[in-house]
Order: C-alpha cells, then structure tokens, then sequence
C-alpha cells in the first residue's frame, strides 16, 4: 500500500515505498499545515524519513507498529 | 553448490593463480606494458565474474584490485614491490574466500572489515602518487572512515533516559553504530531505515539529518541525507554480518555501558545539595550502600523528578544496585551533584583498571604513561610565557602522580595537603586566586573521606581532562578502531598503542592472515576438465578388462587339453594377442589422462620462495628445471606437501643470509635449484641449495642427545648415514622455533610422504657447500608390478620394487645364528627368514630336487633380506586394490589383486612382515 492524500491529512498505509517520496514532498509543501497519519504504517522507506524528518509535518497519528513508533519519535521528536 | 557457482570457483582459482604468477613475473619487468595489460585483464574477468554471486566482499576487494591496475596500466602509478605485495595479499584474501565459499556456502561476517582494509591499503596506492591529479578515482575516499570516533555525550544523551538505564542494566557488550549511507543510496534499492530497523540487538535508533536541510524548493527527497545511529547489544561479528554490504559506511564503536551513565534534566538554580553530598561520601566511605540508597530514595521522594538532581539519584541508585564495587563510578557520580557536569567516565574508567591493576602489583608506569598522556594544554594562563605555561604544566602533573600513588601511610594527609599548598602557589602565583578556596574544599574533602578522589578530580578539570565530552577525539582512543575494549587495550599496551595506529600498518596481521594461502595444499589442476571421479572410473574398468583378457589364454589351454581342439586353441590365442594390444594401449591411454607435469607443484615455488626469502632478508634465485616431466596425478599431488617442506628448510636452514654469504666468499644471492626429470620408471625430483650445507657432527650429537641413535651408532654410523638422520621423526637442529620450521617435525614427515606413494628420499650434504636431496618417486601408482611367489600351496603378490634377486640356496649353506638363519651370498651376510613362519602356516617351506631352497632377496630401506619360499612364479602386472572392511586392519597385506582364471592374488606388504 501506499500514501493515501486527503486534503488535510495524509494517510500512511502499511509499508510506504521509495516512489512515494516524491510526491510526499509535494504534498507537504503544497499543504504546510497537512497532518500526517502514521497509525495503520507498518515500515516507510527512508526517503520518506528523511522527508518527514526535513519538513517536520505535523504528525496526528503515531503508528500502532510499535517499534516503528519508537524509531519515528526519536528521530522526529527528539531533536 | 549450483554448477555455476562450481565453475566459478574452479575458474576463479585458475584466474588468482595466473594473476600471481603475473605479478611475479612482473616483479622481474616492471615495464612489461603486456603483462600489466594482461594482468589487469585476468583481475577484471576475475571481477566480473564474481559480479554473478552474492559476495559483497569479493566484489569489494577485487574491484579495488582492478581500481589499481587500471591505473598502473594507464601510467599513472609505477609498479612497485609494495603494491605487489598488497595485491597478492588481496588475491589470497579472495581464494580464501573460494575456500570458505566451498567449504561452506557463506562467507564469514568478519570478512567484511578485512575486506574493507584491504581495499583501503589497494586504494591508499592509488591516491598516494604524486602524478595523480586527474579525475581518475576520486571514490577512493570511500572506506576511510575507520577512524571510529566515540559518541559523543550529547548523542549519547538523547536517548532517552529509560532506555539507557535498561541497556545499562542489562549490562554486555554496548555498540554504538553510526551508519552514513552514501547520498545515492535509494538508486541501488537500498533501505537504509529498514537496514537499520532490523539490527540485531536494538536497544536504541534514530534517524537524524547529516547538516541542515536546505529550503524546501531545493530539497532532493532522492539524496539520502539521514545518517542513522543505533546502540545495540548484538555481538560484532552480528552486526558486521548485518552491514555486510555497507561496511564502509558504518562506524562501529564499542562503548562501556558507564558512558550511559549521564544524568539530565533541570538544574533548578544550580547545585545546592553539598549536605547530600557529604552524607553521601560518609554513607560511600563507611561502605554503608544500603544507606546510600536509601538516602538517595529519600532525595528523590523529596525532589521533582524533572530535575537533574533527581536524573542523578536514579542512576545512584542503579549503579548501587549493578555494580557496587565501582567505588569511583558512584563517587564521581555523588561529586558532579555539586557541579551538575556529567562526570567524565573516560578517566573514571581508566582510574579503575588503573586500580585493578596495581593491586596486582605489576608495574606502575602504565599508571604514569596514561596520567602524563593527556597534555595539559587546556590551562589557561593568559599572562604566562610558554617557557611558564610548560613548568606549571610539569608541576601540576607532578602533584596529579602524587594522588595516584597507591600506598597509604599514615601520613597520607599530610601528602595530600602538601600536593594542596603546592596547586594553590602554583594557581594564586599564575593569576588563578579564586583557585584557593576550592582547593582547600577538596582537601578537606579527601582527609574527611581519605581518598584522594576529591583532589584528583578537581586537578583533572583543570588541567582539561574532564569537561571535555570524552577522549573522543584525542588520537589514541582512535584505536578503538581495531579493538572493542579500548580501556582495557590502552592498559594492556599503552606503550604500543600510542604510537598512533593507521590501518595500513596492520597490514602485518593480514599478511600473516591469508599469506597462509601458498602454503595450502593446490586447487583443482589446470588441464583436467573432467571430474576426476570420471578418469578413475575408467582406470578401473580397463583394470577388470586386463583381468579378463587374461583369462583367454587359459580357456585356450582348456580347449586343447580337454577338448582337443587344437584349431580353436589357437584362434583364441590370436583373438587374445589382439585384444591385449588393444586393452595394454588403451590402459596406457588412460595413464597418460592421469598423467601430469610437475610444473602444476612447481608452479607456487616463485611466490613461496619469494615470500619466504623476503621474510627472512636472504636474497634467493630460484631455478626451475625439467617442469614438464610428467607422473600420475596422485603422485604429483603427493608430492606437493613434501616439496614445500624442504623448501622451507632449505630457506630456512639452508641458504645464509647476504652478509654471511659475502664472508664466506660466495655469491650474495643464493642458488635453489629444483630438478625434475624422467629415469626409466621413476621420476626423480633434486632439491639443490648452495647455502651452509649440514654438519654430520653436528647431526650426530644431536641424535644422540635426543636418544635417537646410540652410543655404538654414533661411533660407526658414516657421515653420509648422519645426515640422513633429519629424516628421523622428532629431529630438529634449529636451536629456536620459528613460524616456518625448527619444530622437528618436518623431514620426517616429508619422508613418510614419499615413501606412502613408494618413492625413496635421500639426501647428501657438504658443509659450506650445499645441501641436495634426492626424491625417486615410481610414474604410476595404478598398475604394480608383483612378483608371484608359491608357499604352502597359497600364491602371494611381492612387489617387484622391493624385489632384489631370486636365488637357490642349497639347505646346507644355510647356517643357524643364534635362532636367526643365515647364509652367504656373494660374501654379504643375509639374513633368511621363512614365509610360513612369517604368516603363521603351520609348514616347513618345501625344497627342490636337489634340495635346494628358494630365496626371494628383499630390499627393506637400506636392508637386504632373504624370504624362504616354496617356489617361485612369474611376474605379472596387476591392479592393486586396497583392502576394506575387516580385511583392512591386516597389515600383512598391502592389497588384493584378481589373476586371470579369476582367483585372488594377496599382494604381500613385505615391510609389516618382515
């Protein structure tokens, strides 16, 4: 699966390719204020990371995958 | 093991044989621009090939090895001895690869970082010349980064408290893995995340940004810029097999789980707890822990649990419960209360080993060479001349000693007080008043506590040991590189160690690490393509085929004597005359299949003798002779082990080095000489050196020191015997062991090597002159030529190399000695020995009509003997089959062979019985 795009919201389903990246980036300076819903994401690529952890979106939904969870906060959070 | 891969390895053997020979050959012409060609050819094929598998460290090395040529091919680096080494050192790192990829299927993970400093010390050469500027390889940066800095307590500190505290609970080996995947990552499908999600052990991870993001219209998502750090409590080896495609892009760091110990959180006005602290020290001092922690519990029911006061007590309280030995460890942790600094558990790591190891009693310096290490240099003394600066330096580490010093007399106090007045002077002389009254606070502290830890401490942040993060960046605890326990290390070899390694001088451990490879027994031959399974096979199916050609010549003897068809008879004869010619050339086919040159063995001598020659500084001109003599496969093979011993003897033992050879008025350069060549049917291999020669007398005492002869021998025993005594098991003459010989343990294996394919080794010696040895070896083992003997009714097989003569020995010349019979012949003293009595018939061996006795004559080593039998057959050639089965514990017989008419014919091992 893949990133779902809402108009508010960004929905992170199950593991997230490389090719999304792209168009995440797209969508996220396109919406500043977009949230991003991590809750049914099971792995994303690094890309996507970095994307995330570059443009800093706010997060609305954590993943319920736990360890992904905890790799997500500290590379997200805790800076 | 899929063909492919089977091919591969065959192939790939081939290809690191042909390019170590290039590179010898290379060493000899240097401007051979044909060779270079054709050597960076071979390391190129050999790449590509390799391309086909999954073998990332191969790939690795070799493409650095193709890297190389590709430049000594274009000019830009000159060929040299040096680069030579590197990659024939490369080389034997992927044929030991083939050998595990074999073996197993898999490469080891800790194959990786060799790989990875192998590249490195091949790509150091590229980099490394002067004429160099172009483009060329500009990615030979890739892999530096060995230098493994130690995390740095901010990183170390964003980890959240908690989880720490359980790594450090949890307590094994901590790594700390900095992974910087290379900006193009994700178009070689790469994860790095994902990589990193699924590191063995994770205890900690996070993806961070390598510098600042730029604005995002410029932001490629498609450049990886995240570098991600991870503390695990894997073993290496795991972790290396986990970035066993990355491993220069990891840095792997082993930390002390201590370096967890960092208390964070609001300092809340700044430290105010010095009543907590002296209570704690008299708490720690009366070794009353179960006190400390409940004081420490009270604190931190009394205090928010936000502050860093109350991060501090937590840890107290684990390391109390963890390790309440590590006195230093909690203390420094109660002092940093007053200053809410994290302590520097780089020098309360080091204090401790210190301790542990003076209360073994061993030698102090480690203690002053690690104290001194760390340069002073962060005083700050704004108004002093250097000349100053450095006295005050050499003062303050005096007094830091001064603390360090173990015994504690009763006066110690007035050491330390002493040590005290000195650092005021020195502080209220160069500008620093406001030293004074903290020194005094620390000496009231170590008299209260008698420990001189307070003093210390406060010395030490001055003099800019702690404050700084850790040790980090200061160049010994770059080591860590190699070593996991950098303390422990540091301790061990402070001395060494400082010296400042880099990676290429480690070269020395992988030499020794794959320059075992010559050494190793050979590889699969060049021209036989066909699995040797196929050519034995077929040996043995012309081996029945000769056996039941054979039984026609009976049947022809059958149809004449009792039919009577005298015609019939003969046809058969005919028929058989021609199958014979036809099954002798076909057999004769096959051996020449089986057979094949020496130059397969001779063909390592060059790197082996260069190898060896090198490492003990003698200069050695190997001669090469007669390469193409030819033998069976087996026997070549055999040899090849034996070979290499003498040549390392002769190397060793044999040949002098170039300042004993001028002395001695000889050639600097010493001569070996290996000598094949073809007599009659046998192959005989001479191994000649010029050097020293051995000395018989020498031989002999030695002998008879080790009990190996005795007194009568060593009186009678000739020189030319003494000097064959090196072929007596247990023998050495070299007074020290090295790495290549001197365990005794070599000639007389050599010995038992060829003489278990039936050859004969001999060896003759002049001293100052040289040393030969001789090796005889038969061309073919498949077919014996045995000598039928009749006993008791019963044939038995002797075979024809031990055979001597056939005589008649009339019974009254036969004399008794003793109960040994003897008799004379041509005036030599032989002894007999009956055949029934050997094998246990019950029989006396049987006379001819004039009474006379059958002797076989029997050489046994240097020995003749006569064997008493009934009668004597013809010679015949068979196949010899060994034993199995319960039949394979009787030692009285070397084999079984099928006659003819189908019965079988027992061949005699004439030395177990004799």
């Amino acid at each position: 699966m893949s990133i779902e795009f809402k108009k508010k919201k960004a929905f992170f389903k199950e593991v997230v390719g490389v090719e999304e990246a792209e168009s995440l980036l797209q969508w996220i300076s396109d919406n500043p204020s977009g949230k991003i819903d991590l809750n049914s994401c099971t792995h994303l690529h690094s890309a996507n990371l970095q994307v995330l952890v570059a443009c800093k979106p706010f997060i609305s939904a954590w993943p319920q995958d736990a360890s992904l969870r905890v790799w997500l906060e500290n590379s997200l959070i805790n800076k | 093991m899929n063909p492919l891969l089977e091919q591969f390895l065959a192939e790939a053997r081939e290809f690191l044989q042909g390019i170590g020979e290039k590179l010898i050959e290379l060493e000899r012409t240097p401007d051979d621009a044909d060779l270079v060609n054709e050597l960076f050819r071979l390391v190129h094929t050999l790449k590509g090939n390799s391309g086909l598998f999954d073998f990332p460290e191969m790939i690795r090395v070799l493409h650095a090895g193709e890297d190389l040529m590709d430049v000594v091919r274009n000019g830009k680096t000159l060929y040299s001895q040096e680069l030579a080494d590197r990659l024939l050192d490369a080389m034997d790192f992927v044929g030991l690869l083939c050998d595990e990829i074999e073996s197993g299927g898999v490469i080891a993970p800790s194959r990786a970082t060799d790989s990875v400093k192998l590249v490195e010390s091949l790509r150091a050469l590229i980099t490394f010349h002067p004429s160099d500027h172009d483009s060329a390889p500009k990615d030979a940066a890739i892999g530096a980064s060995e230098v493994v800095e130690l995390p740095s307590a901010q990183l170390l500190s964003s980890i959240p408290e908690s989880a720490r505290m359980s790594a450090y609970v949890d307590g094994g080996s901590l790594y700390w893995i900095r992974y910087t995947p290379i900006s193009e990552c994700f178009f070689q499908g790469e994860d790095p995340f994902y990589t990193s999600r699924r590191v063995p052990g994770l205890l900690w991870g996070r993806g961070s940004s390598r510098a600042d993001w730029p604005a995002m219209a410029d932001f490629n998502a498609y450049e990886c810029a995240l570098d991600f750090y991870v503390l695990s409590n894997a073993s290496k080896e795991e972790l290396l097999a986990h970035y066993r495609y990355v491993p220069d892009q990891i840095q792997i760091c082993a930390i002390d789980p201590l370096f967890l110990v960092i208390p964070q959180g609001d300092p809340n006005g700044g430290p105010v707890y010095e009543d907590f602290v002296i209570e704690a020290l008299q708490l720690l001092d009366a070794d009353d822990f179960e006190g400390l922690n409940q004081a420490a519990q009270t604190m931190i029911e009394l205090s928010s649990p936000d502050l860093w006061f109350s991060s501090a007590l937590r840890w107290l309280i684990v390391l109390l419960q963890s390790e309440p030995k590590n006195c230093s460890a909690i203390c420094a942790l109660i002092f940093s209360l007053r200053t809410l600094d994290t302590p520097n558990w780089c020098d309360i790591k080091m204090e401790s080993t210190d301790l542990a190891i003076n209360n073994d009693a061993s030698s102090a310096s480690n203690v002053i060479e690690l104290v001194t290490n760390p340069t002073p240099a962060n005083i700050i003394f704004d108004d002093l001349s250097e000349e100053e600066v450095e006295a005050l330096e050499d003062i303050l580490v005096d007094q830091r000693q001064i603390l360090l010093l173990e015994d504690r007399p009763n006066w110690v106090a007035g050491r330390w007080t002493s040590v005290a007045g000195t650092l005021v002077n020195c502080f209220v002389a160069s500008g620093n008043a406001d030293a004074k009254g903290e020194i005094e606070d620390a000496l009231a502290q170590s008299i209260a506590t008698m420990n001189p830890t307070p003093l210390l401490y406060w010395l030490d942040s001055r003099l800019g040991l702690i404050g700084k993060e850790s040790s980090g960046q200061t160049p010994d605890s770059a080591l860590s590189t190699a070593d996991d326990a950098l303390y422990a290390a540091m301790m061990e070899d402070s001395g060494t160690a400082i010296e400042g390694t880099i990676p290429v001088a480690t070269k020395s451990q992988d030499t020794q690490k794959f320059g075992k490879r010559t050494d190793e027994t050979i590889a699969a031959p060049k021209s036989l393509k066909v699995d040797q399974v196929k050519i034995d096979r077929l040996m043995n199916l012309i081996g029945e085929m000769v056996v039941s050609k054979n039984a026609l010549p009976y049947l022809a003897q059958r149809a004449e004597d009792q039919f009577g068809v005298r015609e019939l008879s003969r046809e058969i004869k005919t028929q058989y005359a021609v199958i014979n010619r036809i099954a002798e050339e076909m057999q004769d086919a096959i051996m020449q299949v089986r057979m094949m040159p020496v130059s397969f063995v001779f063909q390592r001598f060059p790197r082996l003798v260069r190898d060896i020659s090198r490492k003990l500084g003698k200069e050695v001109n190997l001669v090469l002779e007669g390469e193409d003599t030819e033998a069976d496969k087996n026997i070549i093979e055999s040899l090849a082990d034996p070979l290499i011993h003498i040549l390392r003897n002769s190397l060793d033992h044999g040949l002098e080095t170039p300042d004993i050879r001028k002395a001695a008025k000889k050639p600097t350069t010493g001569t070996l000489t290996i000598r094949a060549a073809q007599e009659a049917d046998q192959v005989i291999i001479e191994i000649q050196d010029d050097g020293k020669g051995i000395d018989p007398v020498a031989i002999k005492r030695k002998a008879y020191e080790k009990g190996i002869i005795d007194e009568a021998t060593f009186e009678r025993i000739t020189d030319a015997q003494a000097v064959n005594l090196v072929f007596t098991a247990g023998f050495s003459t070299a007074e020290t062991i090295s790495d290549l010989s001197g365990r005794g343990v070599g000639m007389d294996v050599v010995r038992s090597a060829v003489e278990g394919v039936n050859g004969t080794i001999v060896l003759d010696s002049e001293v100052g002159k040289g040393t030969r040895i001789r090796i005889s070896l038969p061309l073919s083992m498949a077919v014996t030529k045995v000598m039928i003997v009749e006993s008791d009714q019963q044939i038995f097989g002797v075979p024809m190399d031990h055979v001597v003569e056939t005589v008649r020995v009339p019974r009254h010349a036969i004399r008794a000695i003793k109960n040994n019979l003897t008799t004379l012949l041509r005036g030599r003293l032989i002894p007999l020995k009956n055949l029934n009595a050997l094998l246990d018939i019950p029989a006396n061996q049987l006379s001819n009509e004039h009474d006379e006795l059958a002797v076989l004559v029997v050489r046994i080593g240097s020995e003749s003997v006569g064997l008493v039998v009934d009668n004597f057959n013809e010679t015949i050639d068979v196949i010899q089959k060994p034993l199995d089965g319960v039949l394979g514990g009787l030692s009285a017989y070397s084999g079984s062979a099928l006659m003819g008419n189908g019965s079988v014919l027992m061949v005699l091992n004439v030395k177990e019985i004799v």
